[in-house]
C-alpha cells in the first residue's frame, strides 16, 4: 500500500497536468508542480490562495456558480474551460475536470485535474476567424472564377455565378457556350480567340499576358448582364495552352451608366445640331472648337473652315462689335457668364447680322471653354425698324398737322404787316427824284418781302383747306409734264435728265396737282444738289410694286448725282423749315409739304444715299379707283 | 371825280390806298369798319368800293351784301389775304366784282380800278 501510494504521489507531482484541491470556501488545500510551472506562483503560495483569485475577473461569477451547481446537485464529475491570470499578468486557459472530495459520504471540497489548453485555445480561435473571413468572403464575393477547356466548355466556376446568372455551378457546366452568350457577343468572343490563337502560333504572343473582353451573358431569367472577364491561359509544362481562366464581373450597372451618358450624348448633340440658336465653343484665345448647324447657317462658314480659327481672324465681327466681343470673353476668362448682349456678326458674304450672345464657360480637360448661344435677330431688328419707321411717320404727319394749325394763323398775322410794308415800299419807289442806289435798295426790300410771302404760302400748304382735285392719271404722264415744264431750266443748269418709264402703269386717283408738286420739290432740290458738281445726272424712273396692297402700288424714283444727304440729317429731312441750303434759298418746307401730300395719298416718301454719290428719293402711291377723295379720313 | 371808298381795319392800308389813289385823281373815301362802310356807301354814293374781306365785326361779306343790296351797280372789289383766295372766290360768288390780293400790288389796284371804272361808266 505504501508502495503504490508513494508511486500515486509520484504520478501526481510529475504529471504535465495541474492537480489541487480547494475546500469549501475556495482555498487551495493542494496543488502539485506543475501548478507552480503553469501559473508561475510558487507551489508553497498557492496553498491558502482563494482559487478566484487566479481566476480572470469576467469569469468570477460564472465559475463561482459552477462550483455550486456542483455542489449542490452533488454533481460527481464535470469540465470546465475558463481563463486565468499567471503572474505576469498575461491569461492562460485551462480546461479542467472536477470531482467532488468525499470524506465519509460528506463533501469537503473539490479535486481537480486543470490542463493548459491555451495554444489549443489560439488555435481554434484563429480557425474560427478564418473561416469567418471564408464565410464573408464566400458570401460577399460577387467576382466568378472560372475555367474552361479549349472547347470553352466550363469545367469549373465558382457559387457567386448563381448570384449573378441564377445558374448553379452544376448547371453552368452542362451547358455549352452558345447557350451562355448573346450571338453578337458569341461572335466577339470567338472573334478575339482565334486572333488570339493566330497569335498563338505565330510565338510572338506573351504567355503571362491577360486580355480584357466585355461580354454579354443570358440570366437564367431569360434577361441579360454585362459582363467583364479578365482571362489568362493555362499552360503545361511546354508552355502549350491548355485551357483559360478567368475572372467576371458583372458590369450590367456601369454599362447601364455607360449607355445612359452616351444616350445623353447623342441627345445632347441632337439638340446642338438642332437648335434654333447657333451654338460654339471656343478656348480662352478665342479659337473655336465647336459649331453646331445653326452657326454655319448664321456665319456662313462650314465648321471645317470654322473650327481652329480665331473669330478676329475669320473677321466674323463687325468694328463695332470688336471690343465687346473682347470684353465678353474677358468675363469668360474670369469664369463670368455674359449677356444676353447684341453683337454685330459680319458674314462670309459680307452681310451684317444682328445677333445676340449669350455664354457661359465650363472645364474640359483642364482647360476653360467658352460655350457661346447665337440668335440671330434679324426679323426682331427689322420689326423693330419698322415700328420705329411707323412711330417716326406719325410724329412726321402729327409735327406737320401742329406745324399746319399754327402755320396758317402766323400766316394771316404775318402778311397784314407784310402788306403796309410792300405798299409803303412801292409808294416810296414811285416817288420821283430817287437815286439809282436808292431805288435799288428799295427793290432789294421789295424782293425781300415777296420771300415772306412765299414763305407765306407754302405754310399755307400745310392748313389744306384747298380743295382737293381728284382725277385719275397715269403716273408716267404726270412725270412727263413735269419733266418737259423743267426741260429749258435743266438744260441751262447742265444737268442730263433721263427718264425710265415701266411701260402700261395702271391708271390711279390722285390729286394730280399735288403729285405735280411733290415731284417738283424732288427736282428742284436734286438740281440744287448737284449745283458745283462735275456730274450731274438726274434719273427718274417709275415702276409698279408687286406689294400685298390688292393692286400694288406704284413707285416713282428721283435720283441725283449731287452732295447727298448726311447720315445725321437723314431723320430731319421731312421736318418743317429744315434745309441744307444756303439761307434765302430754300424756305425748308418744300419734303415737309411733299410729305404730307404723299402720306394724303397713303402712299410714303423716304430718301437714301447712292453707293456711288448723290441721293435717291423714292416715293410709292397706292394703285386706287377713284372714289373722289384720296383718303377714308378728313383732314384739314 | 370817280369815287372810290376804302374799306380796312388796318389804318395804314387804309392810308396808303387812299394817298396812292389820290394821286391818280380818284376822289378817296374810307371807313374802318363794316358798320361805317354802309354809312359812307349811303352817305357819298361811291363808284367802286375796295373792300377787305377779314374784318372784325361785320365781316367782309357781310358788308358786301349790304353795299349790293343798297345799290347792284356799286362795283365791289374785295381785298384779301394772298393765302385766302378761296374767300375771294366765294365772294365772288356771293356779287363782288373782283378781287385783288394782299400784299397788294399798287399797280394792279390802279389797273383794276382803271378797268372797272370804264365798264362803269361805259
Amino acid at each position: 500500500m505504501i508502495e503504490s501510494e508513494k508511486r500515486f504521489q509520484f504520478l501526481v507531482e510529475n504529471s504535465n497536468d495541474i492537480i489541487y484541491t480547494i475546500n469549501l470556501k475556495g482555498y487551495f488545500t493542494y496543488a502539485n508542480v506543475a501548478a507552480e510551472r503553469i501559473t508561475g506562483w510558487p507551489q508553497s503560495e498557492i496553498t491558502g490562495k482563494n482559487y478566484l483569485s487566479l481566476v480572470r475577473p469576467d469569469f468570477h461569477e460564472k465559475i463561482s456558480a459552477f462550483y455550486e451547481k456542483q455542489y449542490d446537485d452533488q454533481i460527481r464529475n464535470t469540465y470546465f474551460e475558463y481563463p486565468i491570470i499567471i503572474r505576469d499578468g498575461t491569461t492562460k486557459w485551462i480546461g479542467q475536470n472536477v470531482q467532488l472530495l468525499l470524506v465519509y459520504g460528506r463533501i469537503t471540497g473539490f479535486q481537480a485535474i486543470a490542463r493548459d489548453i491555451t495554444d489549443l485555445k489560439k488555435q481554434e480561435d484563429s480557425l474560427r476567424e478564418s473561416e469567418k473571413k471564408y464565410r464573408f468572403l464566400a458570401e460577399k464575393m460577387t467576382d466568378i472564377v472560372w475555367i474552361q477547356d479549349m472547347n470553352l466548355r466550363t469545367v469549373y466556376v465558382s457559387p457567386s455565378i448563381k448570384t449573378i446568372l441564377g445558374f448553379t455551378p452544376e448547371e453552368r457546366m452542362a451547358q455549352d457556350v452558345r447557350e451562355q452568350l448573346t450571338p453578337e457577343s458569341m461572335s466577339a468572343a470567338l472573334d478575339l480567340m482565334a486572333r488570339e490563337l493566330a497569335l498563338e502560333q505565330q510565338g510572338q504572343a506573351d504567355p503571362e499576358r491577360t486580355l480584357t473582353i466585355e461580354l454579354e451573358y443570358y440570366h437564367k431569367d431569360g434577361s441579360t448582364r454585362w459582363i467583364e472577364n479578365i482571362i489568362s491561359g493555362i499552360r503545361d509544362d511546354q508552355g502549350a495552352l491548355t485551357g483559360l481562366h478567368g475572372v467576371s464581373r458583372d458590369i450590367s450597372t456601369r454599362k447601364q451608366m455607360d449607355n445612359m451618358r452616351k444616350e445623353n450624348e447623342a441627345f445632347l448633340n441632337n439638340y446642338f445640331e438642332n437648335a434654333p440658336d447657333g451654338i460654339y465653343m471656343s478656348d480662352m484665345q478665342g479659337n473655336f472648337v465647336y459649331g453646331n448647324r445653326r452657326s454655319e447657317e448664321i456665319i456662313g462658314y462650314s465648321r471645317d473652315e470654322m473650327i481652329g480659327k480665331n473669330y478676329l481672324e475669320l473677321n466674323v465681327l463687325s468694328v463695332n462689335s470688336v471690343n465687346k466681343a473682347v470684353r465678353l470673353l474677358q468675363a469668360n476668362m474670369e469664369g463670368k457668364s455674359t449677356g444676353p448682349d447684341e453683337l454685330e456678326l459680319v458674314n462670309k458674304d459680307g452681310r451684317h447680322v444682328p445677333v445676340e450672345i449669350s455664354t457661359s464657360v465650363f472645364e474640359r480637360g483642364g482647360q476653360k471653354i467658352a460655350l457661346g448661344f447665337v440668335r440671330d435677330i434679324t426679323d426682331r431688328k427689322r420689326a423693330e425698324r419698322d415700328l420705329q419707321n411707323a412711330r417716326d411717320q406719325l410724329l412726321q404727319s402729327e409735327k406737320l398737322a401742329s406745324v399746319g394749325r399754327l402755320s396758317t394763323g402766323v400766316a394771316h398775322e404775318i402778311l397784314n404787316p407784310v402788306n403796309i410794308i410792300s405798299m409803303e415800299l412801292q409808294m416810296l419807289l414811285m416817288t420821283e427824284k430817287l437815286s439809282p442806289k436808292v431805288k435799288e435798295e428799295l427793290q432789294i426790300c421789295m424782293d425781300q418781302v415777296s420771300r415772306i410771302v412765299t414763305i407765306a404760302e407754302n405754310l399755307k400748304q400745310f392748313s389744306r383747306v384747298s380743295e382737293k382735285k381728284i382725277i385719275t392719271a397715269d403716273i408716267n404722264d404726270v412725270v412727263a409734264n413735269v419733266l418737259s415744264l423743267y426741260a429749258t431750266q435743266l438744260k441751262i443748269d447742265g444737268i442730263k435728265a433721263e427718264a425710265q418709264y415701266e411701260p402700261d402703269l395702271p391708271l390711279t386717283a390722285m390729286d394730280r396737282e399735288k403729285i405735280e408738286q411733290v415731284i417738283m420739290n424732288l427736282i428742284t432740290n436734286a438740281a440744287d444738289a448737284m449745283k458745283g458738281k462735275e456730274k450731274k445726272v438726274l434719273t427718274i424712273r417709275t415702276e409698279r410694286e408687286k406689294v400685298s396692297r390688292k393692286n400694288g402700288q406704284l413707285k416713282i424714283m428721283i435720283a441725283d448725282t449731287g452732295v447727298g444727304i448726311k447720315t445725321e440729317n437723314m431723320p430731319k429731312i421731312f421736318d418743317p423749315f429744315f434745309t441744307t441750303k444756303e439761307q434765302g434759298k430754300g424756305t425748308g418746307l418744300g419734303l415737309s409739304i411733299s410729305y404730307g401730300i404723299v402720306h394724303d395719298h397713303d402712299g410714303k416718301i423716304w430718301a437714301e444715299n447712292n453707293k456711288e454719290e448723290g441721293v435717291s428719293f423714292y416715293f410709292t402711291l397706292p394703285v386706287k379707283k377713284n372714289t373722289g377723295k384720296i383718303t377714308a379720313e378728313t383732314k384739314g | 371825280m370817280e369815287r372810290i371808298l376804302v374799306v380796312d381795319d388796318e389804318i395804314h392800308t387804309v392810308r396808303l390806298l387812299k394817298d396812292f389813289l389820290t394821286s391818280k385823281e380818284y376822289e378817296v373815301y374810307t371807313a374802318a369798319t363794316g358798320l361805317e362802310a354802309i354809312d359812307k356807301v349811303k352817305e357819298v354814293r361811291p363808284h367802286i368800293v375796295l373792300l377787305d374781306i377779314i374784318m372784325p365785326g361785320m365781316g367782309g361779306i357781310e358788308t358786301l351784301s349790304e353795299i349790293k343790296s343798297i345799290s347792284p351797280k356799286i362795283v365791289v372789289i374785295m381785298i384779301t389775304a394772298v393765302i385766302d383766295e378761296e374767300l375771294a372766290k366765294r365772294a365772288m360768288q356771293l356779287g363782288a366784282d373782283e378781287y385783288i390780293t394782299k400784299p397788294i400790288n399798287l399797280c394792279s389796284v390802279e389797273t383794276t380800278v382803271m378797268v372797272k371804272m370804264i365798264q362803269l361808266l361805259g
